[in-house]
């Protein structure tokens, strides 16, 4: 058996991907489990996304995107979102300067690498889209000056899942503009020992920089080199298709559940979400079961549900199940 | 009878005008006598008893008795005689034949709505007295009606709902026919479109046949197509995988289509079938997936030997059912394959 093209791609991301046992190693210094957030986080850095994490406050949320932060050698900035921020607190804004006569641009904290948006429910809508308008175009205007974020340039926004009351949630429109929405947990038995052992002894291990910034982009070119069968592309068009017409695809049950079905980003994002997937699992190529592996954290926050649905307890993660379980893998 | 009168009569002529009197008053009282016995027609009505509570039947006994010759017609009776007495229902007119007299009986049950001393009216008879009609009249009754006691210490309770009159079968039955016929009908319909659309939607092979004989028949297909031999191996393993996934759907119910390799083969548990075969299988749908999916060229000798595994698969693991001769209701199924 012989794949020129295959056997050169997959010798290259073996090169390529050997940042990530070592980066899991130094983040593992502060970070014990939270595996599979850790994964997501590293799927959207290397797919050029952003990450919605929803969940209950204490799960090391921060300390992870954090420690990720520190570990590649980049810029990390966190902002709060109250209701009273505004535009300028995230963007920047021109600031007069006495002394000289003139106007100075004051850069805002979204001008850093990897920026924790925590509990960016808590923000009103003109904020929210501040942000979200930079993450979508990587780009910030401050007076007549056009400025382009420094890459590689992740977005962790945060919202707490139990807590409603003076919240603005985010339109269907925004939360469209973030890869994954990832739902983590709370911690294994034997996990949460050590977190708690580490804690109560004091040790705080610092995370040193062992990646340098350009890896991670050299990472993302060839994550974009990653082989994609027409085969697996039909088969994410096919899920992404079901989520909107499940009638065509045999899958009536679901037609008065769903209110609206995924959008062309929602394909855009399965597909590279998928690649960077095989790309961690050190492949050149895709196989049916990278783009299952990401299908929920891709689609959950991009299939709306009807009030039937809610009515009888129906979550966005059982229709992605069924679609999961009805579609025809090639 | 009347000659005798008559002779009576003539003497009494001879006789002073005191004594006259006495005659003629004697004479008239016997005629009067001799008359009701020629002409005897008798009505009456009359109840047992007195008292009665308000709406309580009242049965009053009608009768007549009359001659042979005499025709006797009773009342008409209709639903009401007055405003608050009705009739409730009464019997046919029963006739007795008595030396010569006819008595004629019939009970009427009435009902009074009212309370009181009621005088019940006088039934009229109409008598055929040889062309002659005779009107006769029955003495008027008086009955005492009571009204219910009312026990003004308990509550007044709501007016009972009309009894409910269970449905007779002959009441029932022409409903039952014509819900028969309506499913009837029904079914016809069904059954008409179901075969329009087997007609018009042939149904696939492969739910036809046992599943080893559709996939056998399909590897055959298969092999003469000479696909990797002209340079179509994306095809052939394509082809090859889809003929694998869907008998092993066939054959145990597996959702295979829809499961990946990795899926599919945890799917496919203990006891299923030999390890080994397992695993071969494994190799060759992890071989077609490398095909598929990241542009692999296997060499001539495993697209032979990828065939032959499937083939090799289907035979060892085929469900056959065996017929028992003399007996077809017997059918045995039995796995072929040895699972251990």
């Amino acid at each position: 058996m012989e794949s020129f093209d295959i056997k050169a791609l997959n010798e290259k991301i073996q090169q390529d991907s050997a940042f990530l046992e070592p980066l899991h190693t130094e983040i593992g210094k502060s970070i014990i489990g939270q595996k599979y957030m850790l994964e997501r986080l590293m799927i959207a850095l290397l797919s050029q996304g952003h990450i919605l994490l929803e969940g209950v406050p204490g799960l090391a949320k921060t300390l992870a995107i954090k420690s990720l932060s520190d570990a590649i050698d980049t810029k990390f900035s966190r902002i709060q979102f109250t209701p009273d921020l505004l535009p300028a607190d995230i963007l920047g804004t021109m600031i007069y300067n006495q002394a000289k006569g003139s106007f100075e641009v004051k850069k805002g904290p979204v001008f850093s690498n990897f920026l924790l948006a925590d509990e960016i429910n808590r923000a009103p809508a003109k904020v929210q889209s501040a942000l979200l308008q930079s993450m979508q175009e990587r780009m910030v205007t401050l007076g007549d000056t056009t400025y382009k974020l420094e890459e590689p340039f992740l977005v962790m926004a945060t919202m707490n899942p139990i807590e409603q009351e003076g919240t603005y949630n985010l339109p269907e429109a925004q939360v469209d503009r973030f890869m994954l929405k990832v739902k983590i947990g709370y911690p294994e038995f034997e996990e949460e020992r050590q977190i708690m052992r580490q804690n109560v002894a004091g040790s705080n291990p610092g995370i040193k920089p062992i990646i340098a910034a350009q890896t991670i982009l050299q990472a993302r070119d060839t994550v974009r080199q990653v082989y994609m069968d027409e085969k697996i592309e039909k088969y994410i068009l096919d899920i992404i298709f079901a989520t909107r017409e499940p009638s065509k695809y045999k899958i009536n049950d679901l037609t008065h559940l769903i209110s609206y079905g995924g959008s062309p980003r929602a394909s855009i994002s399965l597909a590279m979400a998928s690649k960077a997937y095989a790309f961690i699992k050190r492949r050149g190529y895709v196989i049916p079961e990278d783009v299952r592996a990401v299908a929920h954290d891709v689609l959950r926050h991009r299939i709306g549900i009807t009030y039937e649905a809610e009515a009888e307890n129906i979550t966005q993660e059982h229709i992605i199940d069924t679609l999961l379980n009805r579609v025809e893998v090639p | 009878m009347k000659s005798f009168l008559q002779k009576i009569q003539i003497t009494a002529t001879t006789l002073t005008s005191s004594k006259k009197m006495m005659l003629l008053f004697f004479v008239c009282s016997l005629s009067s006598i001799f008359n009701q016995i020629i002409y005897a027609q008798t009505a009456t009505a009359s109840v047992k008893e007195k008292t009665f509570l308000i709406g309580d039947w009242i049965p009053v006994d009608l009768f007549v008795s009359s001659t042979a010759n005499n025709k006797v017609a009773f009342p008409s009776l209709k639903d009401s005689i007055t405003e608050t007495i009705e009739v409730a229902n009464y019997t046919p007119i029963d006739t007795i034949k008595k030396s010569g007299q006819y008595e004629y009986h019939q009970l009427v049950n009435l009902i009074v709505f009212d309370t009181g001393n009621i005088n019940l009216p006088q039934f009229q008879f109409l008598v055929d007295n040889n062309g002659k009609i005779d009107t006769i009249l029955t003495s008027p009754i008086t009955v005492r009606v009571a009204g219910v006691k009312i026990d003004t210490t308990k509550d007044i309770k709501d007016i009972k709902a009309p009894l409910k009159i269970p449905y007779t079968f002959k009441e029932i039955l022409p409903y039952i026919i014509a819900l028969l016929i309506l499913l009837i009908i029904i079914g016809i319909i069904v059954w008409y479109i179901k075969k329009r659309k087997q007609k018009q939607q042939p149904i696939d092979e492969k739910f036809l046949l046992p599943p080893h004989v559709w996939a056998l028949k399909e590897l055959e297909k298969l092999h003469h197509k000479k696909l990797w031999q002209t340079g179509a191996v994306k095809n052939y393993y394509s082809e090859l995988t889809d003929i694998a996934r869907t008998y092993i759907e066939l054959r145990y119910k597996i959702p295979a289509m829809e499961k990946t390799t990795d899926e599919l083969m945890d799917s496919m548990h203990k006891g299923m079938m030999k390890q080994s075969l397992k695993k071969e299988l494994n190799d060759v749908l992890i071989l077609s997936d490398f095909v598929k999916f990241a542009k692999a060229q296997p060499d001539f000798v495993e697209n032979e030997n990828a065939i032959k595994v499937v083939q090799d698969f289907i035979d060892k693991t085929k469900q056959i059912e065996e017929i028992k001769k003399g007996n077809d209701k017997n059918i045995n199924i039995i796995n072929k394959e040895n699972t251990k």
